[in-house]
């Protein structure tokens, strides 16, 4: 990852820095995906109806935020599909929950887990196009997280931290990632 | 990857700075009356790295907001209507993000090589505090904090990108983020009370993304 490198004396991130964003949000992209069927597979599980519409509403958030993020890098490569590691990952945290309290507490976590990804993709992206994406989704992700949270009864301190930090975040390399270009 | 357009708003800003810096100049700052001519012809003094200046700027906005909006929320949690409907500690705690905020935008504007910004923004506070008097009821309250929310959610957001050094996108979204997390608190007890009526003051986007809104503009209110 190159940070910090200009176009001469311009203050303007170089070419170079924005071929790596490619790599970053390719990664996003396919994390989306995953979580998105995810959301299907809880779907199953979750009664109450304040429960089954938010996680039809976040489920459908995930896939219009993995199609934002693959328009970004568009003509790079061709469409993107689920990061078949983390998807199975999730796929294992689910298997054999019953309960619609177990089920919101993994999914909350994920969300968590999601926001602090999206922070620490905001440290490491350049160009100015998926920078303004990866802000707004990681707002989003955020409040997915609280929602989810408050469905949880969570308190006031769970929910909301002083700060969004990036602690947690989703590791490229831990689901098969290795290289961000 | 979509390339950036040929101009991108960080280099407007710098562009509108530099301007701003020249005209200040070359008027004298302001002193000379209409139609004087320069007492001096001494040039304009160079701009030094206009885009640490233009992230200076931004810091600067930023603390403005924070500081107003820990304000606001001071202000509001002082209120009749925000005791007897148990609003207190939910506001002091936003309250005191926002004062947390506002000493860690003081702090990165030092550290970008300005003078920290410690007053709260003046254009928004001269319009808000006309406001307080009119907050009523549990959701008049709920209602005026969430948009204090959106604006600096908005205006964070925007900032993503403008900046020279780009670490500092990081520490504007660390905080951004929050804000948006304080809207769905607020959001969710807005429907609550309004008995989920009250579409404006969503919870989330339902379009999973936050609208489009431009934010307080670097400068403005300082």
């Amino acid at each position: 990852m190159v940070v910090g490198r200009t176009a001469a004396g311009t203050g303007i991130p170089a070419q170079l820095a924005v071929t790596s964003d490619e790599g970053v949000v390719g990664f996003l992209v396919g994390v989306e995906r995953a979580v998105a069927i995810a959301y299907d597979q809880a779907g199953s599980v979750l009664g109450s109806p304040a429960a089954v519409t938010t996680a039809a509403a976040f489920r459908a958030h995930h896939m219009a935020h993995a199609e934002a993020l693959d328009a970004l890098v568009a003509g790079a490569a061709p469409p993107r599909g689920p990061n078949r590691e983390f998807l199975a990952t999730l796929m294992a945290s689910l298997q054999g929950i019953t309960d619609q309290q177990a089920e919101l507490a993994v999914l909350y976590s994920l969300e968590e887990q999601m926001a602090a990804t999206y922070e620490w993709a905001v440290g490491r992206l350049a160009g100015p196009d998926a920078l303004q994406q990866v802000a707004a989704i990681l707002e989003v992700e955020g409040q997915h997280a609280v929602a989810i949270g408050i469905l949880l009864s969570k308190t006031l301190d769970e929910l909301v931290p002083p700060y969004q930090t990036d602690a947690g975040y989703l590791v490229p390399g831990d689901v098969g990632v290795t290289d961000l270009g | 990857m979509r390339r950036s357009p040929p101009i991108g708003r960080r280099q407007v800003l710098q562009l509108a700075l530099v301007s701003v810096l020249g005209a200040c100049t070359a008027s004298g700052h302001g002193r000379a009356g209409a139609g004087s001519r320069p007492t001096s012809a001494l040039p304009p003094p160079p701009v030094v790295n206009p885009g640490a200046a233009v992230d200076v700027l931004i810091l600067q906005t930023a603390s403005s907001l924070e500081h107003y909006a820990s304000g606001i929320y001071t202000e509001v949690a002082g209120l009749d209507i925000a005791g007897r409907t148990g609003l207190v500690p939910l506001l002091s705690a936003f309250a005191g993000h926002h004062a947390d905020h506002a000493a860690t935008f003081e702090s990165a504007t030092v550290d970008a090589g300005g003078r920290s910004f410690t007053q709260p923004n003046v254009l928004l506070s001269k319009d808000a505090m006309s406001r307080l008097a009119g907050l009523q009821t549990e959701e008049d309250v709920l209602e005026f904090v969430y948009q204090v929310e959106v604006l600096s959610a908005a205006t964070h957001r925007r900032s993503v990108g403008l900046f020279a050094d780009p670490a500092r996108n990081a520490l504007v979204m660390g905080i951004g983020g929050v804000e948006a997390r304080h809207m769905t608190v607020l959001g969710t007890q807005i429907a609550a009370v309004s008995g989920g009526q009250a579409s404006g003051w969503a919870p989330w986007p339902a379009s999973g993304f936050p609208d489009a809104l431009p934010g307080l503009q670097p400068g403005v209110g300082l």
